[in-house]
This record gives C-alpha cells, structure tokens and sequence, in this order.
C-alpha cells in the first residue's frame, strides 16, 4: 500500500506541460466549431458547449495562465473534468495539445519550482520528470476554485 | 456500505420524523386517540431501533426516554398534555438534529442532549406519580373495548408441497395463538378419500381469527418462513376483540361446517357495531386510504429523477433534429417516423416533468409548527387553515419556497394577528385567523396567504418611504402603489419595521428569492381588516415558453410570459431618440439595447431592428434584437456554478440543431438597468 | 472424493446449526450480540443455500434460502429482528437439521 499508483492526463499549454488526474477526466473533445460565447463573464470563459444536451461551460487554460492566445489553434482540444469532491462541477479546459496517458506512483511527484509564473494558478501538487521533461500536475480542486471565482 | 445505509436511515427518518409531528398535532386536538398514541410510539420506535443500527447511538438513547413516556401513555400510565406535547415537540427538533449531526462530540451539545433526557426523565417521575399502581389501576378498569387490541382474520392455505420441508402448520397454529386469544378453523374439505392419500402431502387449511395488540406485521412474520409455500391473507376485521361475539361464534361454526371460507366482508357487521363510538368508521377509512397510498408509490432519489428529466430533454433535443433532417429529406416514411418519434417523445417529457413534481404538503408540516410555535410564545390565538396542500409543484420550485413563504407567515403572526384582548377592542373574534391557499390558475399556481389581524397603514408606509427619499413627498401614487413599496430594497430596514408596519421585515429579500424560482408576489391590506399576500409561480422550471431571438452572434430566448408585445422599427427612429426612449405610436417607452448589454460591437449599421416591450411592475420597457427567429418551448438548463456571477441569463437551451441559445431573465435585466440609473 | 466433501460439509453444517440453535435458545441477543447473530445465520444458511445443491441437500438449500433472505433483509437493515422472527427462526432451523440429516441419510 505504500506505494500508490498514479494515473495522469498531459496535455500541451504553449511550450510547457501539465497534467490532470486521469480519474476525473470525463471526456476529451475535439474544439467543437462553435463555443457560445456567454457575455459579462471574465475573460478566460470561452462559453459554453453542448455536451449529449448538458451544458458545459470551457475555460481557456491559455488565458488563465496568461499566456497569448494564438490564432490556429488545429490541435486544440477540450478536457472535460468532472471533479470527484465537488458536486455538479463539470467543466471543460481548453488546452494546446493532448498529449498522453501517464501511468506512474505518486511518490514520483517532485515538490513543483515553476520558473515565472503559471498566471491565476497558484500552486501545483507537483511534478514529474517524463521523457526527459517536466510535467507539472494541475490539482483540480484548485483549478475549479480559480474558475469558479 | 455502511454510509449507504446511513443515507438511506437519515431519509426514512425524516418521514418517520414528518410523520411524528403530524400525528403530534392531531394529538393535540384529539388528546385520548389511541391510534394516534400508537402511531408516535411506532415512530419513536423505529427511530430508536434503526438509530442503534446505524451508529446514531445518541439519537437511539434519546428516543428511548421519549418512547418509555410514549409506553406509558399507551398503556394508560400518563395522561397526554399540552405540556406533554409542546415537550415532545421540541424533542423532534432535538430529533431531528441529531439525525443531522449523527453522533454528539462538542461538550455543549452533549449537556443540551443531557439536560433534555433530565427533562424527559423529570416527566415521567413527576407526571407518573400516580404511578405504576395507579396505572395499573387504570388498566383494570378500562373497558375492553378501550383496549387497543384488534381482530385479525388470517387465512392460510399451505400447497401440498408444505409437509416435504419440515415444516409443521401446527406449530405455526401454536405460536398465532401465543399473540393473543386466537379461535382455529380448521378446513379438511380437500383431504381426499384414504386409497388416493399421499402420506407427506398437506391437504388442510386453517382459518384463524386472533385478537391481539400485535401488529399485522408481528403476525406475517410468523409465517415468513413458509410463505412460498401457501396462500396468505391477513385482514384486520375488526379494531376490537371480537371473539366472545355470539354473532361471530356462530358465523365460525357455519363456516366450518359448509366447508366455506370466512371472508372480510362477513365481519363487516362487527365493524360497524363496536360501541367504541361514532369515529372509528371514518378513521379506519382514512387509514385505508393512506395504505393504499402507500402501496401504489415507490421511493425513488431525487437525483435519479434528474437523471431522468436530463435524458428526456436530450431525447427532446435529438427528436427536433431528427425532424429538421426528416424535412429535408422529404421522405414520406422518415417523415411519419419522425412524427411518431416527436408524440412518443412529447409525451415521455411530459411524464417525467410530471414525477419531478411533489406535493406542496411535504413542507406545510413546518409551517403548522411555526404558526403553533410563535403564537404560543406571543400568547396569540391562531386559527391556521391550509387549502390545496395536496397541489404539486416542481421540486426546485418547493426547495426554493419554504424560506419565503415561512417569512411572510412570520411576519403574519408577528404583525398581524393581534393579542386577543386588542382583537376584542377592535371588535373581533379573539381568535384570530390565517389562510393559507395554493390553487391552480391556468400554466401558473397561486399561493395566498391572508389573515385577518390589523393590517397595513398605507399612510405611514407612504410617509417612511418620502423620509426614506424613495418617493417624492407629492408622488400620486395609488394605495397599491405604496403597499408595493415594502418590496423596494432600502424600504425595509430594520428601524423602519419595528415602528411601522413591521410588514416590511425583509420582503425585498422574499421578492427577490421568489424571482429567482420566477415569482411574483403582491400584496393587498386593509388597515384593521388584514393583509392578503398572494404569490404566482411557474409549475415548472425547467421548461418555458420562449421568443427565439438574435443578438450579434448569439441567440437568446425572452421568456414569452414576459412580453406584451413586438414591433418592427426603422433604424431613423432610433436616431431621433435621446436618453433612452423611444416613441412608438405616440407613447413613449424607455428601452434597453441588447447589443450594449452583451457587448457587442455596434460596428456595422443594423438593418432592421425588433423592439420587444416586456412587462415588469406594471411598466412597459422596450428591448432592442437585432432579429426576432421565432416561438420555441424549450428546456432550461442551469449553467452552472462557474456562471452564476453572470446575473442576467436564467440558463441555456439546446435547439434543434444543437446550437445553444442562452435564456434572459427579464426580471433581473430590468432590474439591473434601473439600479445603473 | 465427493462423499468426503459431502460429510465434511454435512458435519460442519450440523456443528454451526446446533451452535446457533443453543444460541437461540438462551436470552434474546441484543446490540452487538443480535448483529453477530444475524451475521452466523445468514452466513451459515448462505453456505448451505450455494453448496447444498452441489452435494445433494437440495431440499435442505431450499430452506435455508428463505433463512437467507430474511436474514440478508435484517442485515440490510430492511427488517428488524423480532421475538417473533426469532421464534420462526429457531423452528426452521429445527427442520433445516431434520432435512439435512433426511438427505445425508439418502
């Protein structure tokens, strides 16, 4: 029981990775052709898409962590994550690139240095050295708490 | 596991626990009702034995004290009092704190819980002092007809098979008559002749008349065992020991004798006859009626009604592209099998929108509590009246009306039902009178609430509300109009209360709340005669009648109850207008542009320009589109939590085609607008 | 091979209801000891009820399966255990031993 395993999402932000827990991923979507803008949110809610007839709201990872927005976006994808602790919390990231499937034990996660600044997230539950590259795990409690506010 | 387990205790409860208070304040008007003393013990009962089960060890403990009060009331040791029920009631709060908490761990609320018992405990040695011997006394004397046994018909007919296990019918023979006075009708019309005898199969059948206190269920469980094995019937004949009856002895002999089973319906004469009195008939009835209530419903959570209501809107939502595409094929069998698709699919939704429905009774519990608790503390005499409590209502709808509707009965006794020496002076019954009313009224429902106490001043409203500087000292305003003012935020603040009408207690904060389940609610009172507030609802939430329209790229739904009406305006008549206002017909309308409220860039002229005249306090208001699309009955969805901030959009709607239209809340756009004035 | 099985599963099955029966007998349980209770009938009339038929006590698995539903009802919390309950409980389990020493005898 020590050893605890792990399962993560990586996916792309600019040049940086990042990785959710794999458990609370819902879906991951192509970026549909049109995300209906929702007016007087702020500026990182991209609006809303229709999930099988469920409203789901998309947040860009870009502008939360202060990144430019760039204009062809061919690979851009939707994580849907449903938080397993917070009730009807549903709600789809908009991130560069999905990358993969990392299966891997927690004590693999290193205490996080971010060089610079991640934008609104604050802090990371950790990192990982995959492939030769860092992977800075996004703990989803906390993105829903930033989004949510 | 076990937490499932727990949920599942803590909902059964809190219908053990709704069920307690009803039969409490029936009690209250009824103080020797035996059936209604059963009923709480029975409550109590349970709430003791599942308490234990689950780990609510200070629930099961505290229950206990309060079921040995209820033991001795039963068995005619105690009498019930006012006393004793105002204590039983505030042991339910107790009660149904501890269901909340599970077990205590904070000091101060392990000696509330201490005190409580001590209280509890104070009852039964000082109320009880005639004591175990008076009781017994008592119970002696009861007549037997004041006992709380009743007669039992059980019909058991075993298949032949019965004797291959073991089993022997006598034995169970024997442990009936352990319950009670117990009279075995034997029935050996099916053994066949001696030649055609299977040595271990069963050929008998017994009828069996008990009178006991037992439960039915006590008495089914007797025959758990075998119940695959025979036909059972259990039917209580009558609320009484009926076996020294002459007329019933006689009826059991015949029976025996001619080989025919006794049915209910033989006792019904017994029934009729008791000397118990005139109600018993009408109670028994009653009860009947909630038993079959209780067969003919099930149990389901409520999340998996959403479940439901989700999914039949996604079959809504797929069903109305089917028929865009079946149109454009134009192929007649498509098109007939889309149409099918589009009844069936109709009436699912209707269904299901139909079970999210409860009846409002569920939470009048709480407000017969609240009437009988405050006119206690304030020595007021209330007559409380509900009419309607059986009338259904979304579920959302419910949740989000009990907070109000105690509000404005608060304020009702608070405010206006006088103390009955006032209420003699003016000229009044001393009792006083509130009515609570739900009916229908065409797609809405309406709950009113009136009482008859001293009512409004409209006077001195109008006179706080200039001082307040929310009217100018000569504004011509109707009686009505000024009523209406306690529901403008910034009316009714607290100092204005206490020494106006003491109406204004936070009704803004009931009209915004009521908004938010998209109600409206007005109030009408006359000084000295009483106040009538009255509410109107949607039925349902999830679902309206809506104006499709554009606005730059998006599209929005106007909920159709709000619009008066529409017109079509050339871009010059905008031009000519300043501040907002545009004439139409030679009326002047203030008007909102959309395009500004959703920031859209006004960069290319618009063409053609829909004006939307929505209703809201009684004043007309334009709202500027660019296109108007079309009618459509939707499905609102909620957006969400990280969309609540937004204030002006109620929800989102899935079309036909899979695009989604967002849902504007006139109400708060309306609103909103004005406070930016 | 299987006659081995057979007795030993018919001993067992003898010892346990004999025990629960003796149990029975004595005070009704309460609290943690009427937990316990419920939890050595249901087992021991779950055990008959799934291997009984593979040995031959099929009339003997037939009565227990009504124990075990019962007393799976009871552990779930569904049904109370009643003196009444108790009282048919100790006689099925009376006939259950009577059936099973029938069909160990076939």
């Amino acid at each position: 029981m020590e050893t605890q395993n792990i399962t993560l999402l990586s996916f792309k932000i600019q040049d940086d990775l990042f990785a959710v827990d794999a458990l609370q991923v819902d879906h991951i979507l192509e970026l549909p052709p049109i995300i209906t803008a929702v007016p007087n949110t702020p500026h990182y809610m991209k609006g809303i898409i229709n999930l099988h007839g469920n409203i789901i709201p998309v947040a860009d990872m870009r502008l939360i962590m202060d990144k430019e927005v760039q204009d062809k976006r061919s690979d851009a994808s939707i994580i849907v994550l449903n938080p397993s602790n917070i009730q009807d919390a549903r709600i789809g990231i908009l991130v560069d690139v999905v990358e993969e499937v990392i299966e891997t034990k927690k004590e693999a996660l290193k205490e996080t240095i971010t060089e610079g600044k991640k934008g609104l997230i604050e802090h990371f539950e950790g990192t990982l050295v995959f492939n030769e590259d860092f992977v800075h795990v996004i703990n989803i409690a906390h993105l829903c708490e930033i989004i949510e506010k | 596991m076990i937490d499932k387990f727990r949920a599942k205790f803590v909902e059964e409860s809190t219908d053990n626990v709704h069920d307690l208070e009803e039969a409490l304040f029936l009690l209250e008007k009824d103080m020797d009702n035996k059936e209604l003393i059963e009923r709480i013990f029975r409550a109590m009962h349970s709430l003791k034995g599942g308490g234990a089960m689950f780990g609510f060890n200070h629930l099961s403990e505290f229950t206990h004290h309060l079921e040995t009060i209820f033991d001795w009331v039963r068995t005619n040791k105690l009498k019930v009092t006012t006393d004793l029920i105002t204590l039983t009631f505030s042991a339910i709060d107790q009660i149904k704190f501890l269901l909340k908490t599970g077990d205590l761990s904070a000091a101060e609320d392990l000696n509330a819980q201490q005190n409580f018992i001590q209280r509890l405990q104070a009852f039964l040695s000082g109320e009880g002092s005639t004591g175990p011997s008076g009781a017994a006394a008592s119970q002696t004397a009861a007549a037997p007809e004041e006992s709380d046994e009743k007669t039992y018909l059980i019909s058991f007919i075993p298949q032949k098979e019965l004797l291959q296990n073991g089993t022997n019918p006598l034995y169970l023979l024997d442990d009936i008559h352990a319950l009670g006075q117990a009279l075995t009708l034997a029935y050996t019309h099916k053994v066949p002749s001696l030649d055609l005898i299977d040595a271990e199969a069963n050929y008998c059948l017994w009828q069996i008349l008990v009178s006991t206190a037992e439960s039915i269920n006590e008495i089914k469980d007797v025959f758990i065992f075998v119940e695959d094995e025979c036909e059972l019937h259990i039917d209580q004949v009558a609320g009484r020991n009926i076996l020294q009856d002459k007329e019933v002895l006689e009826k059991t002999e015949k029976a025996v004798k001619n080989s025919t089973l006794l049915t209910v319906e033989d006792f019904k004469l017994e029934n009729q006859a008791p000397v118990a009195g005139p109600a018993p008939q009408t109670e028994e009835k009653k009860k009947a009626a909630i038993k079959e209530h209780k067969i003919s419903s099930i149990r389901v959570s409520s999340h998996k009604i959403d479940e439901l209501v989700t999914l039949v809107s996604e079959l809504v939502t797929l069903q109305a592209q089917l028929s865009l595409y079946a149109e454009n094929t134009q192929d007649a069998t498509m098109l007939s099998m889309s149409e099918n698709v589009q009844k069936l699919s109709r009436q699912l939704r209707e269904n299901a929108f139909d079970i999210s429905l409860i009846p409002l009774q569920s939470e009048l519990m709480r407000f017969q509590r609240l009437v009988r608790d405050l006119s206690k503390d304030q020595g007021k005499d209330i007559d409380f009246v509900i009419e309607g409590g059986d009338l259904e209502l979304d579920k959302n709808i419910i949740e989000n009306l009990t907070d109000p509707l105690l509000h404005i009965l608060r304020n009702s006794i608070d405010h206006g039902i006088e103390v009955p020496e006032d209420r003699i002076k003016a000229g009044k019954a001393p009792k006083g009178n509130i009515l609570f009313k739900a009916f229908y009224s065409g797609a809405n429902v309406i709950i009113e609430i009136s009482d008859d106490g001293k009512g409004i001043d409209a006077e001195l409203i109008r006179q706080k509300a200039i001082a307040k500087g929310l009217i100018e000292s000569d504004a011509a305003l109707t009686e009505k109009e000024v009523l209406d003012l306690i529901f403008v935020s910034g009316f009714s603040t607290r100092e204005v209360v206490s020494d106006v009408s003491g109406r204004g207690v936070g009704m803004d904060v009931v009209k915004r709340k009521l908004a938010n389940i998209r109600g409206e609610v007005s109030i009408e009172s006359e000084k000295g005669k009483g106040t009538l507030i009255s509410i109107t609802l949607p039925m349902t939430l999830s679902i309206i009648d809506g104006l499709l329209v554009g606005v730059g790229e998006n599209q929005y739904v106007i909920p159709i109850s709000a619009i008066d009406k529409l017109y079509a305006l050339q871009p010059e008549q905008l031009k000519q207008s300043f501040n907002q206002v545009v004439v139409i017909d030679n009326e002047q309308y203030p008007y909102i542009d959309l395009r500004k409220v959703f920031k859209v860039s006004d960069a290319e002229d618009r063409e053609q320009l829909q004006m939307i005249m929505v209703k809201a306090e009684d004043r007309l208001t334009g709202l500027l589109v660019d296109a108007v699309i079309g009618e459509y009955q939707t499905v609102v969805k909620p957006l969400g939590r990280y969309l609540k901030k937004q204030e002006i959009l109620s929800g989102a709607s899935i079309m036909g085609d899979g695009t989604i239209a967002l849902v504007i809340d006139t109400t708060r756009l309306l609103q909103k607008q004005k406070n930016r004035k | 091979m299987l006659t081995e099985i057979k007795n030993q599963f018919y001993n067992d099955t003898l010892e346990t209801l004999i025990s629960i029966q003796e149990a029975l007998s004595e005070t009704p349980p309460e609290g943690e000891e009427e937990r316990n209770m419920v939890e050595r009938v249901f087992t021991v009339s779950h055990q008959i009820s799934g291997t009984g038929p593979m040995l031959g006590f099929d009339n003997s698995a037939l009565l227990s399966r009504k124990l075990e539903r019962t007393f799976y009802e009871i552990r779930s919390g569904k049904r109370t255990l009643t003196a009444q309950l108790l009282t048919q409980t100790q006689r099925t389990i009376q006939n259950l031993l009577e059936v099973l020493q029938k069909e160990q005898g076939e």
